[in-house]
C-alpha cells in the first residue's frame, strides 16, 4: 500500500477548474516532486493532502487514512470534526513558500511549539530536541533570534525544523525556495536533500529542476489541473514522452532554468 | 344723546389705546420684539407639548405677558439644569418653569411671583394610601427629580424621621418618569409638584394624589412660584409685574387657573410677604470665586464619585471585551446566522445614540417588562455603556484577529493545531499587539462617557458636580473641579496604557524590519 494514494481529485474554484482528476501513488521513501507551470494545480494538489483545501470529488489518503473526511454510512464523504482531521494533520509536516513563521515566538520556541501543545512532550524534552534539530539546519546559534531577525533562508530552515520536529511520515513543501533570493536558495535545498537521504517520504511542489533531478525518486509534471506525464527524473528530463511536457522544458531550458 | 355720542367716541378712542399696549415693551430684549423665555417643556400642567406646540398654564401665562406687550413669545426648550446658566448666559428674557422661589434661588436671581407651588404624594388608588407628610413615607419607595423641593424634603426625612427606616429614593429626569415608574408599580410614591399631581390623576385613573398640598417643611407656608430674572435687568422684572398685575385685574388670570384646573395655585390667595417683599439688592458680578473653587477641589465629596466612575469604566469596559472578543469570533465565523446576529448588533449600536441608550435601560426596559426587569441606575447604566462599548471593541477586535497573516494559521493548523488552539496560542498573542493600543484609547474615551450617566442620576462625578452648582450656582468653579478630576484620571488611563504598550513592544517590533533583515542576511 502506498503512504499517499490520491485518487481522482477535482477541485474548483469559482468557474476555475483548478484539479481535473488527479491520481497519483507516493510510496514510502520516495521523493516526488510536482513540477509545472504556475496555476498548474500543484500547490493546490498539496494543500489537498493534508486538507488545508477541501476536495470536490475524489479522496486522498495518507497511510491508509482519508484526511478531513470520513465516509459515511451511504459510502458519501464529509467532512469529519476538527480535532480528528488535527491529530491527521500533525503526522504531516508542510513548508510553505513564505515561511509562516510564528511571527512573536523565537526560532526555538517555533520549534517547540508543536510538539509541547500538540504531541503532549515535555517542555525541556521539546527544547532539547529542537535544538539538535536546528544544529541540524545549521542554526543552533540562531535560536534565540525572532523570525524577522532571519533571512529568509534562515527563516526557512527553522520552518523546515518545525515541522520535522512532529516526526511526520510524510512532508509537503510548497514551492519553498521561490520567495527566496537566489543566493539563498541553495542552504534551503542542501537542507531537504540532507532530509530526502535521511528515508524522509516528500512531495514537493517546485521550480527548481536541477534539484528535481537530482533528488526525486519521480517526478510528476501538470498542466491545467492534470497529471500529463509522471517518470523518474532521468526519463522524464531525458525522454519526455507528451508534446507539453517537451514545450514546457524546452521553455524552461532557454530561460536557464535547467 | 349727547352723553351716548360721548360714549361712542370714547369707545373708539379707547379700542385703539387698548390695542396700543397696555403695557410698554421694555428695553434690552434677547431678541427684539420677542420674549424670548425658558422653560422645560417636560413638566405638565405648566409647562409641555402638545401637537408640536408648547403648552400648559406658565406658557399661556408668558403669552398673555407678552400680548400685554404687544410682543410675541417666543419659547426656548431646555433640561432643567440648563434653565439657570441660560438666563445667566442670555439665551431668554426669564425662565417660566415652575420655578419655586427658594431664599437660595433668590441671592442669584430675581423673582417674579406668579403661582402659589406646593408638592403632592401621588399613589395608586388600590393602595389606598394617604400621608400628611414625607414623615410617613419611610422604608417606601419613592420616587422623584433629583436637586428638587421634593428631593431635599425626602432627603431631609431620612436623616431624620426616617434614619432607621429610610425612604427608599428613586430619582428620575422628570415627574412624568416617576409617575411612569408608579404605574409600573417600581414605586410606591411619586413625590411632584401639586399641579401635576392633579394633572396625572386626571390623566390616569388608577392614579391619585394621596396627601394634602404641604409645602415640605413643617411650619412653612407652601412656596411661591416666580418668573426669574437676571438680578441686573430691573426694568424687564417691573414690566413683566406690571403685566401680570394688569392680568390679574382684568380677570385673565383667574381663567387661565380654571383652564387649567389650578384653581389652588392662585398667588392672591395667601399672603406671604416675606417672599413677596422686594428682593435685596446684593450686586450680582461674575467672578472668580477662588474660595468655592479651592473649597469644592479638596472637598472629600468628589471621592466616592471619582470611584465610581472609574468602576463603572472598568466594569463598562470589561463587559465590552468579553463582548467585543464573542463578536469578532462570530464575525469571522463561517456560521451565516452568528454573522448576521453581529451585524446587527453593530448596527443597532453603532447607530443608537449611548444616550438614548443609556435611558432606554433605565426607563423603557422596566415599562416595557412590567417591571420585572428593573436596573439600578448604576447597573443599567454600566450596562449601557458596555453594550455600546462591545459594538466598537467588536470592531478593533475583528480588524486586529483579520491583520494577524493568514499563514500563521495555516502554519499552526499544518502542525496539527486544532482551530481554537491556533487561534489562542497562534493568532490571538499576535492580534493583541493590533488590539491594545485601539482599547486603551476607547478606556480613555469610556471614562469620559460615563458623564453621561449624569442623565439617570448616577452619583458619578459630572453628576456631583451639576449637583453642586445647582446648589450654589457657581458653574465656572465646579466645572473647573469637575475637569479636573477627569484629567486626573484620564492621565492615570494614560500613564497605565503606555505602560502596557512598552512592555508588548520589548518583545516585538513592527514587521517593517523583517524586510531590512531579510535583505542584510
Amino acid at each position: 500500500m502506498a503512504l499517499v494514494e490520491i485518487r481522482d481529485v477535482h477541485k474548483r474554484f469559482g468557474q476555475q477548474d483548478v484539479l481535473k482528476g488527479v491520481s497519483l501513488d507516493v510510496e514510502a521513501g520516495e521523493v516526488v516532486c510536482l513540477l509545472g507551470a504556475s496555476g498548474s494545480g500543484k500547490t493546490t494538489l498539496l494543500r489537498c493532502v493534508n486538507h488545508l483545501e477541501t476536495v470536490d470529488r475524489g479522496e486522498i489518503k495518507v497511510a491508509g487514512e482519508l484526511v478531513g473526511y470520513a465516509r459515511g454510512a451511504n459510502g458519501k464523504l464529509k467532512e469529519e470534526p476538527d480535532r480528528v482531521t488535527s491529530a491527521k494533520r500533525a503526522r504531516i509536516g508542510m513548508v510553505f513558500q513564505r515561511f509562516n513563521l510564528f511571527a512573536h515566538l523565537t526560532a526555538l520556541e517555533n520549534v517547540v511549539e508543536a510538539p509541547v501543545q500538540v504531541l503532549g512532550v515535555a517542555r525541556a524534552d521539546a527544547e532539547k530536541r529542537a535544538l539538535d534539530l536546528l544544529a541540524r539546519v545549521g542554526l543552533k546559534d540562531k535560536a534565540g533570534h525572532y523570525p524577522h531577525e532571519l533571512s529568509g533562508g534562515q527563516q526557512q530552515r527553522v520552518a523546515i525544523a518545525r515541522a520535522v520536529a512532529m516526526e511526520p511520515r510524510l512532508m509537503l513543501f510548497d514551492e519553498v525556495t521561490s520567495a527566496l533570493d537566489p543566493d539563498l536558495v541553495a542552504e534551503v535545498l542542501d537542507v531537504i536533500r540532507e532530509l530526502a537521504s535521511s528515508g524522509m517520504t516528500m512531495l514537493l511542489a517546485t521550480h527548481e529542476m536541477g534539484f528535481a533531478r537530482d533528488v526525486a525518486s519521480r517526478v510528476a509534471f501538470l498542466a491545467d489541473g492534470e497529471i500529463v506525464e509522471l517518470a523518474p527524473p532521468a526519463d522524464l528530463f531525458g525522454n519526455p514522452q507528451q508534446e507539453r511536457t517537451q514545450r514546457f522544458l524546452r521553455r524552461v531550458t532557454d530561460a536557464g532554468r535547467l | 344723546m349727547k352723553q351716548i355720542v360721548l360714549a361712542c367716541v370714547m369707545v373708539v378712542a379707547a379700542t385703539p389705546a387698548l390695542a396700543a399696549c397696555p403695557v410698554k415693551a421694555p428695553p434690552g430684549l434677547v431678541t427684539q420684539g420677542t420674549l424670548t423665555i425658558g422653560t422645560m417643556l417636560t413638566n405638565p400642567p405648566q409647562t409641555f407639548v402638545e401637537a408640536g406646540q408648547p403648552t400648559g398654564f406658565d406658557i399661556d401665562m408668558s403669552r398673555a405677558i407678552a400680548e400685554k406687550m404687544c410682543l410675541k413669545a417666543e419659547f426656548v426648550n431646555v433640561n432643567f439644569a440648563g434653565l439657570f446658566p441660560g438666563l445667566m448666559g442670555h439665551k431668554f428674557d426669564y425662565v417660566s418653569s415652575g420655578l419655586g422661589i427658594t431664599p437660595q434661588r433668590r441671592e442669584t436671581f430675581d423673582f417674579v411671583p406668579y403661582f402659589r407651588g406646593g408638592i403632592q404624594f401621588v399613589g395608586r388608588k388600590e393602595n389606598h394610601f394617604f400621608f400628611q407628610n414625607e414623615d410617613g413615607l419611610c422604608g417606601l419607595r419613592v420616587a422623584t427629580i433629583a436637586g428638587t423641593t421634593q428631593a431635599s424634603a425626602l432627603e431631609r426625612a431620612n436623616r431624620g424621621v426616617c434614619k432607621q427606616k429610610p425612604i427608599d429614593l428613586k430619582y428620575f429626569p422628570s415627574f412624568n418618569d416617576a409617575a411612569m415608574q408608579l404605574r409600573t408599580k417600581a414605586v410606591d410614591i411619586a413625590f411632584v409638584d401639586w399641579a401635576f399631581a392633579s394633572y396625572i390623576s386626571r390623566l390616569m385613573p388608577e392614579l391619585a394624589p394621596v396627601s394634602p398640598i404641604i409645602s415640605g417643611r413643617p411650619e412653612v407656608p407652601r412656596n411661591l412660584m416666580g418668573l426669574a430674572f437676571r438680578k441686573d435687568e430691573k426694568a424687564q422684572e417691573a414690566t413683566v409685574t406690571e403685566a401680570i398685575q394688569a392680568l390679574e385685574k382684568s380677570g385673565e388670570y383667574d381663567k387661565l387657573l380654571d383652564k387649567w384646573h389650578l384653581r389652588e395655585g392662585d398667588v392672591r390667595n395667601q399672603s406671604d410677604d416675606k417672599l413677596k417683599a422686594a428682593p435685596q439688592n446684593r450686586p450680582f458680578a461674575i467672578v472668580f470665586d477662588r474660595k468655592a473653587f479651592f473649597d469644592t477641589l479638596f472637598s472629600t465629596q468628589f471621592f466616592l464619585p471619582a470611584l465610581t466612575t472609574l468602576g463603572i469604566t472598568l466594569v463598562a469596559m470589561l463587559i465590552a471585551i468579553l463582548l467585543g472578543f464573542g463578536g469578532a469570533l462570530a464575525a469571522l465565523s463561517r456560521s451565516k446566522t452568528l454573522r448576521g446576529i453581529v451585524q446587527v448588533y453593530l448596527g443597532f449600536f453603532r447607530g443608537v445614540p449611548v444616550l438614548v441608550q443609556i435611558v432606554f435601560w433605565y426607563n423603557a426596559i422596566p415599562v416595557l417588562t412590567n417591571n420585572a426587569i428593573n436596573l439600578p441606575a448604576l447597573v443599567a447604566g454600566t450596562l449601557a455603556l458596555g453594550l455600546n462599548e462591545g459594538a466598537y471593541m467588536t470592531e478593533i477586535i475583528r480588524s486586529g484577529l483579520m491583520s494577524v497573516d493568514p499563514g500563521q494559521r495555516e502554519a499552526s493548523r499544518a502542525l496539527g493545531m486544532t482551530k481554537a488552539k491556533a487561534m489562542r496560542r497562534i493568532v490571538m498573542p499576535q492580534a493583541l499587539r493590533m488590539i491594545i493600543p485601539p482599547t486603551g484609547n476607547q478606556f480613555i474615551a469610556m471614562l469620559k462617557t460615563t458623564s453621561l450617566l449624569f442623565a439617570i442620576a448616577v452619583p458619578e462625578i459630572f453628576a456631583t458636580g451639576t449637583g453642586i452648582y445647582g446648589r450654589n450656582f457657581k458653574y465656572f468653579e465646579v466645572l473647573a473641579v469637575v475637569s479636573i478630576w477627569y484629567l486626573l484620571l484620564t492621565g492615570l488611563l494614560t500613564l497605565i496604557q503606555k505602560f502596557i504598550e512598552r512592555r508588548f513592544h520589548m518583545r516585538q517590533r513592527p514587521a517593517a524590519k523583517a524586510v531590512l533583515a531579510e535583505e542584510h542576511g
